[in-house]
């Protein structure tokens, strides 16, 4: 059985699917399509979904709702991305799980509302004051675009944390045939909650890399959640030990258990050239790799990486282009370390990358 | 008490300097919490920034400490959620400074228009103390701060009168000092709905050192502001209209899938651009392409281009059927390129060149290695001129099946008569040209 649909619609069912219940959205191309859906279907599923005044108390009200144990999200664009900043720095420092779905236009400002991009990676990654991890996943068809969307969710609330699903324009607004069966269903993971008998702590672990249990607002348990820096208890402190273990914590928590969110697509086929793509640039790549006869590597986990998984693969080969639809080079800024002398960017804004300008590219290394 | 409140014996623990106006309002809303008798559990202090936010440890119920004038949106998301999907009996209590309330204004705002059931309670004491004691929205006029040395040059934003004409069904507005204010506190904290109260109080770290003011003082300037008020209403609360307008709380999300109703066969994708004028239904027919190809066992894909306003300008889509499965989404080289309309044109102008086929209105061009086909003739019909094109392009090529482009037209379209009169109308004249099997 077939559908015909956008990306933006099997967010939404992704997101249904994935147990969220609560859904806050200010309007922004091309994150809007994901609305329409999403505020018609959750309340016929016990849910809540509402407009909000504007970008900030969207993800504020998304905030609210995790804190009382439901699963939340919200979607944007760039520009409201950027007014939703200081609030995820909030949400990894409170360790308050929400997923955030950024769908990619062409910046920088306002820049072009229904044009495609790849422009954010960095501006995701390095999104918090401090410079902490945010884990982010990319959907690189538009079938999985459902399918990242359960993964954006399980890790926001396996690990507590603010979670990107950074994806773009013509994922979520072009529209596609696509077999039902095919569309791949991850295991539902919920945030785990404390039962015990001993005094709660809202922020408790024993190895930096425990994800504390939780405790809803409202619950048995009182809870103390502060965005400021804390203590196990989650009472203000500055100049404490305990403090400095918990800044600790809010990294590893993300770098070790990333491992069980680790999504990526390593075809073999040439060991000469590699190519290096995500998102909606990956259908190109998968284009040009079939009929060229070469490799590639589709990161869809796109922050943290893991450095120990991509150097035995580069390795391999002679040459490693990146190819992504942003004005930098985003990726390639990322892993330039990993690539000696062997790396390549392939970079264009504007429209998709064609795979036609792959193979000019690759022809003229 | 001490229930509730963790050092009520032991003010001189409190965080706040000698004489807070903070100190009062949290001694006495610990006595309302009290004297209310709910549970500490079902008690949730949602705080702001600044010195207002270093109330957590004071109190024995769940706490929240947020970002600067955050703290009204958090405490509105726990309350929509408490409200909408569970049992409604939280208190939730926002304290929140006048910095906070200048800098989060909007969700004040939005929180008393839709009228969710959280209790804010302002502590106005003129300026930042946290940071120095810089002048805040709401400093009155002629108030001397740190970055107001002079005296704050303007009139300060009445907070409660905005508040009221937002939509709040509970609002007051007093001081520290008032022997009224537990009372009010309570008040606002049975109230269902949103609940404001702006309590004046003094800095006595800032506002003592460049004003010459006193607690006493404090009920004059209550009067420059209009003096006490406490006026409650009664209106539906967010979660109530919510329940009643949305929440459905029952039935399941499916998409409708389609079932193939004949499978053809494609020797090579198809890629056809439709261009014409927003408002005249190009999106429609290019997804009725798409369902008639799903329909027909075969893949499709269509991506949409409009300036930003959807209902001037061009309107254009890109359709590729394939039997494969679709990857690259995009068309450099059309087979087919369909133009209805001079805003169509002018937006693809640049892929004449490059299509194999093109199939226009025939006023907007001269060109004879065109199909110049009477397409806006059928402008009556909405979406008429792309219709009869579409026709033509099936009945001179002849991708799969015209009937099964009706199928299409009849299960996903709108003015499905009409429109299948001028389709069928485009096949006729497409046949007339001598039908061609597809490129
Ligand atoms: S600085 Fe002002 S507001 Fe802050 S604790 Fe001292 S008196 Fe209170």
């Amino acid at each position: 059985m077939k559908i015909f649909v956008s990306g933006g619609e099997l967010i939404a069912k992704g997101a249904i699917d994935a147990g969220v219940r609560f859904f806050a959205g200010y309007p922004i191309t091309p994150a809007s399509v994901i609305y329409e859906p999403i505020m018609r279907e959750l309340p016929k599923v016990g849910g809540v979904s509402v407009g909000a005044s504007d970008e900030i108390s969207a993800i504020s009200y998304c905030i609210g709702a995790s804190l009382m144990g439901i699963k939340s999200m919200t979607a944007t664009s760039g520009p409201g991305f950027s007014l939703m900043i200081e609030s995820i720095s909030f949400a990894l420092m409170s360790e308050i799980p929400v997923t955030i779905v950024l769908a990619q236009r062409l910046g920088p400002a306002t820049g072009g509302a229904t044009t495609n991009s790849q422009g954010d990676l960095l501006f995701a990654a390095f999104s918090n004051s401090g410079g902490y991890p945010i884990p982010i996943v990319s959907p690189s068809t538009i079938e999985e675009s459902y399918e990242f969307t359960i993964h954006a969710v399980n890790i926001s609330e396996a690990l507590r944390t603010p979670t990107i699903l950074l994806t773009e324009k013509e994922v979520t607004m072009t529209r596609k045939s696509v077999e039902l069966s095919s569309l791949r269903r991850p295991e539902i993971l919920d945030r785990k909650v404390y039962n015990g008998e001993d005094e709660f702590k809202t922020y408790n672990f024993v190895a930096l890399e425990d994800v504390p249990l939780f405790s809803p607002v409202g619950g048995r348990y009182l809870t103390r959640y502060t965005g400021s820096a804390h203590d196990k208890k989650g009472d203000l402190k500055k100049d404490d030990p305990e403090v400095i273990e918990m800044l600790h914590h809010l990294k590893e928590k993300i770098i070790k258990n990333i491992d069980k969110f680790y999504f990526y697509e390593y075809v073999e086929r040439n060991p000469d050239i590699l190519l290096l793509s995500y998102g909606i640039t990956s259908e190109s790549v998968r284009e040009v790799s079939e009929e060229e006869s070469l490799s590639y590597l589709i990161l869809k986990t796109l922050y943290p990486l893991k450095e120990e998984n991509l150097k035995p693969i580069f390795e391999r080969y002679k040459k490693i282009v990146v190819v992504e639809e942003n004005i930098i080079g985003s990726l390639f800024i990322l892993i330039r370390h990993l690539l000696g002398n062997k790396g390549y960017s392939l970079t264009k804004v504007g429209s998709l990358i064609a795979p036609w300008e792959i193979k000019r590219f690759i022809s003229t290394l | 008490m001490r229930d509730i409140f963790e050092i009520i014996d032991r003010p001189q623990n409190f965080p706040y300097c000698p004489g807070c106006g903070h100190t009062t309002i949290d001694m006495v809303l610990a006595r309302a919490i009290f004297e209310l008798g709910l549970k500490n559990e079902d008690f949730v202090i949602v705080s702001d920034i600044g010195c207002v936010g270093l109330v957590d440890k004071l109190f024995r119920v769940h706490t929240v400490h947020t970002l600067h004038g955050r703290s009204t949106a958090v405490a509105a998301g726990i309350k929509m959620v408490d409200e909408v999907l569970f049992d409604n009996k939280l208190k939730v209590v926002v304290m929140i400074g006048d910095g906070g309330s200048t800098i989060g204004l909007l969700h004040l705002v939005e929180a008393a228009k839709i009228n969710v059931d959280i209790t804010v309670l302002i502590h106005n004491n003129f300026l930042y103390g946290m940071t120095g004691g810089q002048h805040s929205g709401l400093t009155p006029k002629d108030f001397k701060t740190s970055t107001t040395l002079n005296g704050n040059p303007f009139e300060p934003l009445k907070i409660i009168d905005i508040l009221k004409n937002s939509g709040a069904t509970f609002y007051a507005r007093t001081y520290s000092q008032d022997p009224e204010l537990k009372e009010i506190i309570k008040e606002a904290l049975l109230h269902r709905g949103f609940a404001v109260v702006e309590i004046l109080e003094l800095c006595t770290g800032y506002a003592t050192r460049y004003n010459e003011i006193k607690g006493s003082g404090l009920k004059n300037m209550l009067d420059n502001l209009g003096g006490k008020v406490k006026v409650k209403e009664k209106k539906e609360s967010f979660g109530e209209i919510y329940k009643n307008k949305f929440f459905d709380g029952k039935g399941e999300v499916e998409f409708k899938g389609i079932e193939i109703d004949k499978r053809v066969s494609l020797k090579e994708p198809l890629k056809i651009v439709i261009a014409g004028s927003a408002g005249e239904g190009v999106q429609l027919a290019a997804s009725l392409l798409c369902y008639s190809s799903i329909l027909a066992g075969l893949n499709a894909t269509q991506k949409n281009d409009n300036p930003v306003t959807v209902g001037s300008g061009f309107s254009v889509s890109e359709v590729i059927i394939s039997e494969r499965n679709i990857k690259y989404s995009g068309i450099e080289k059309p087979n087919y390129l369909i133009i209805t309309s001079i805003d169509g044109f002018k937006r693809v102008k640049n892929l004449l060149n490059l299509s194999e086929n093109v199939i226009i209105d025939e006023t907007l061009t001269e060109n004879k290695s065109y199909f110049r086909i009477p397409a806006r003739r059928y402008l009556s019909v909405r979406g008429g001129p792309n219709y009869f094109s579409i026709g033509f392009l099936f009945g001179k090529f002849s991708p799969f099946e015209s009937e099964i482009f009706e199928k299409a037209i009849l299960k996903y379209g709108k003015s499905k008569e009409e429109v299948l009169k001028v389709f069928k109308e485009g096949v006729s004249l497409g046949k007339s040209y001598g039908v061609q099997s597809p490129a």
